[in-house]
């Protein structure tokens, strides 16, 4: 099942759920790639650096996330965190979230096949 | 294998230097986290797919951006240069004219230069203060749209 439709949905979400990841906590890259494979890989498919990466460039030039880099002699990775704009933007896509899969749900639920109904 | 994925990418990457830096520190990263989590450099290259693709979605996602505030950079700093040159030649002109008229006693000759000077120095004027308006109007969109961000 990875029609073009089921990749249009994955990408839509992807962006909100690293906004998520990096909300809950300072993270970096290889901990986000592990964490998204740890909760979503049966569901997003495994996840890739070659896609996270560009959005994670997107997202820092949309100034949603902001990025430091530890002390080399700590780890030296790059650990992103939510702006004040990410957080708000983050909290107004959670709502509409809710209310976008509430409605589409209702038309799935309401949904019965022709045949059945005969 | 890390090496020359690396070079690969950064040779396919269409990006200003310091956006470059940033990618490659990235995939350098990318290949030291997997390493220290016991993949192999081989597993991180696969997986990261071929060089050019991973180099083009990070240009995408980072080029536009850049190439679009450095070009306007440029437009702005050709705007400033002109404002500077054309009040600088206005001045040059008007100096010139007045070193005559102050001697006095004026000639035909001199006369006509004056005529000419001043018309040629009044488009200087009007090319500086274009220029100047032009540079000013930039640089407060600049910093609005900094700000919006």
């Amino acid at each position: 099942m990875d029609s073009r439709y089921v990749q249009q949905f994955k990408k839509g979400a992807l962006e909100m759920i690293l906004l998520c990841l990096i909300g809950k906590k300072e993270t970096y890259g290889y901990e986000i790639i592990t964490e998204l494979n740890h909760h979503g890989a049966a569901v997003l498919g495994y996840a890739k650096e070659g896609t996270v990466y560009p959005i994670l460039y997107r997202l820092q030039k949309a100034e949603l996330i902001q990025c430091r880099i530890a002390p080399a002699a700590a780890n030296g990775k790059k650990y992103y965190s939510l702006t004040a704009k990410g957080s708000q933007t983050l909290k107004e896509l959670r709502s509409f979230w809710q209310k976008y899969t509430d409605c589409v749900d209702q038309f799935i639920e309401a949904y019965v096949p022709e045949e059945a109904s005969r | 294998m890390r090496a020359q994925y690396i070079k690969q990418v950064e040779k396919a990457l269409h990006l200003p230097r310091r956006a470059k830096k940033e990618v490659i520190r990235d995939l350098n990263e990318i290949f030291a986290s997997a390493l220290e989590n016991g993949e192999s450099e081989q597993q991180v290259a696969a997986r990261l797919g071929a060089p050019h693709e991973f180099a083009q979605n990070a240009s995408e996602q980072l080029g536009a951006a850049f190439a679009a505030s450095e070009k306007q950079n440029w437009i702005l700093f050709g705007a400033a240069a002109l404002a500077i040159a054309a009040f600088i030649l206005y001045g040059a002109i008007r100096a010139n004219m007045a070193a005559p008229g102050i001697i006095g006693q004026a000639e035909a000759m001199t006369t006509i230069q004056i005529a000419g000077g001043g018309n040629l120095s009044l488009i200087f004027l009007v090319i500086g203060i274009a220029a100047a308006v032009f540079t000013a109007v930039g640089m407060l969109r600049a910093i609005h749209k900094k700000r919006r961000y």
